[in-house]
């Protein structure tokens, strides 16, 4: 994309006393992108969103929003924004058409018509008073709220947490469609199913740190493929251990299960020299990447090396993906 | 985009603005109708007024006031303690609450990822939060000169004027102080506290400023309740220097809160 980025984080660090919450992330959001932001809970990724709003000051580093300092052009940032809190509370003695005509009001005015369109297609109540909502329905209205006045940003803290399957993807369908007006969107996330099926690219976050930035199948693939294969006899486990990229090497019976990179050339080759009863394929999905970011980080052991094998043996972990790490 | 927080912060005040006009009224008008009975029974009152110790009874009593007059007696029992107390914790409770309540509440992350300066934000929110006050002044200044007469209760209006004006300035002054607390804190609690805590502590200083003859220079120069005039500022009026540093100090607290809440991290 030719376009500038929308989103722009530079050496972005804060520290709560002495405790470091965001230690220097550097990221560029493309215009017009679905981007995850995925960790999981303490990362980072509300102190990140809290930042570009600028609820919070950096202590080090900047964010910008479409060229506007987070911090010194805050009203232009938020006027372009739209945001949806992780936490998200409202005013319990308001009704929902009460509280989106006050936030609307202070956006300047945004068209009823927008905010009955939006409720019709969240099915929620506007005559409600937000204090008598679940917190689905609540979770609606916070959504309502972000997307009303068609921002140029949209920037989500857990969007779907609360949803039921059919709200959620709801939700993501107007998501989709504010991509489509030409928006971009950051979403946080711990789901990463969620982030597979919304979004284009994805960043992880550890501890404040972001470990990666890549495109969601990419990420998907970086785990390469989990390989049963299973044999009309007994073979030495050590012939597939030796091929390069493959890990995760374990033999039940005449059931060899193995975790290979993307490239499969070799393992085929190497198979081909045994009776082959069946095969089956794959991929690693993005769940299990984003564990081995954690599962390395709790091991202590930045990158490959550990292998781990869940009992039950068609998992696999660790290798293909912990050996991309900083990318 | 007009004034939309402080009309917001208004109709959140609605009810218990209500409630206190209401309350302010009958207690004016209790205090009012009880007036014949006790200038009839005069006498013995002022016996027991004479029995206090000097020192004792200016506190309550200035000198040149008289007990039995209208403006003796309803600046003694009204305005010495009832409305100022009622005015003073109206305005503690809206003012923390009115920026840091959003922000215990969690709300404050809605509220300001909308387009609002923070500046804007906290003089709204404390206009909204304390302009009841005057509103629940007005009712008693409205009640004593509606009411007053029919019972013999007749004031110079000007001195009545000031005197409640004095009094709503109290209670704004301390409720700008709770405000200022408690949104660079982020906490209802240290703000309604620290404020809260100070008035008592200006109150007592106040009374004995009267009692203690060396410390009587000190307390009226700092004692917020010296400054209104006391029980005797219907009879006497309020003077400049009293009026002033009760104007002066809201505006003070106002733009202190906006300084610091400017550069605040707000707590999610």
């Amino acid at each position: 994309m030719a376009s500038s980025p929308a989103i722009v984080f530079e050496g972005l660090t804060k520290d709560y006393g002495a405790k470091r919450a965001l230690a220097g992330v550097d990221l560029e959001i493309r215009a017009g992108e679905i981007f995850g932001y995925l960790g999981s809970n303490g990362a980072g990724k509300t102190t990140t969103i809290r930042c570009l709003l600028g609820l919070i000051r950096p202590t080090a580093g900047r964010a910008t929003v479409l060229g506007l300092d987070c911090r010194t052009d805050s009203v232009e940032v938020r006027r372009r924004c739209g945001y949806l809190p992780g936490d998200l509370r409202l005013y319990p003695r308001l009704t929902a058409r009460q509280l989106l005509t006050y936030l609307g009001r202070l956006r300047g005015g945004v068209d009823a018509g927008r905010i009955e369109e939006l409720a019709r297609r969240m099915e929620c109540d506007l005559g409600q008073r937000c204090g008598a909502m679940s917190h689905g329905q609540k979770q609606k209205v916070g959504v309502i709220q972000a997307l009303m006045h068609d921002p140029a940003i949209l920037i989500l803290d857990e969007p779907t947490a609360t949803l039921d399957p059919l709200m959620q993807r709801n939700v993501h369908d107007l998501v989709r469609v504010a991509r489509d007006r030409g928006a971009t969107i950051f979403v946080s996330s711990h789901d990463l199913p969620e982030v597979a099926r919304l979004c284009d690219r994805a960043g992880i976050l550890r501890r404040g740190r972001l470990v990666a930035v890549q495109d969601v199948n990419e990420l998907a693939q970086q785990g390469g493929h989990v390989l049963s294969i299973e044999f009309a006899e007994q073979v030495d486990p050590a012939v597939f251990r030796a091929i390069p990229g493959v890990s995760q090497v374990t033999v039940s019976d005449r059931t060899l299960t193995i975790t290979a990179g993307s490239d499969l050339d070799a393992v085929v080759k190497a198979a081909a020299r045994f009776r082959v009863h069946a095969l089956r394929s794959a991929e690693v999905d993005l769940d299990d990447v984003f564990h081995d970011y954690y599962r390395s980080e709790s091991a202590g052991a930045p990158g490959g090396g550990a292998t781990t094998v869940d009992a039950g043996g068609f998992a696999a972990k660790g290798d293909g993906a912990g050996a991309s790490h900083g990318s | 985009m007009g004034l939309d927080v402080f009309r917001r912060e208004l109709a959140d005040h609605r009810r218990s603005l209500i409630g206190c006009s209401v309350g302010a009224l009958l207690l004016v008008a209790l205090y009012v109708f009880l007036y014949p009975t006790i200038k009839s029974s005069g006498a013995g009152v002022q016996q027991l007024l004479n029995t206090l110790p000097k020192g004792f009874r200016n506190a309550f009593l200035p000198a040149g006031v008289s007990y039995l007059s209208p403006p003796g007696y309803l600046g003694t029992e009204l305005f010495s303690i009832i409305v100022p107390a009622l005015l003073l914790v109206m305005g503690v409770l809206a003012g923390s609450r009115a920026l840091a309540g959003e922000e215990q509440n969690g709300t404050i992350d809605l509220l300001l990822s909308t387009p609002v300066r923070r500046t804007r934000l906290t003089i709204e929110k404390a206009c909204g939060a304390l302009v009841p006050l005057l509103v629940v002044a007005a009712a008693i200044w409205l009640a004593i000169v509606v009411v007053g007469p029919s019972q013999g209760v007749v004031l110079n209006l000007g001195n009545l004027t000031l005197t409640v004006l004095a009094v709503a300035l109290l209670g704004v002054g301390f409720g700008m102080l709770a405000f200022l607390v408690a949104s660079a804190t982020g906490s209802v609690g240290v703000g309604g506290g620290s404020a809260a805590a100070l008035a008592v502590a200006m109150y007592a200083l106040s009374i004995f400023g009267s009692l203690v003859p060396w410390l009587t220079g000190f307390a009226n120069a700092v004692s917020p309740f010296h400054w209104t005039g006391g029980s005797a500022a219907l009879t006497l009026g309020v003077s400049w220097s009293g009026m002033l540093p009760l104007i002066v100090c809201p505006i003070v607290l106002l733009a202190a809160s906006v300084v610091l809440y400017e550069r605040r991290d707000l707590t999610a």
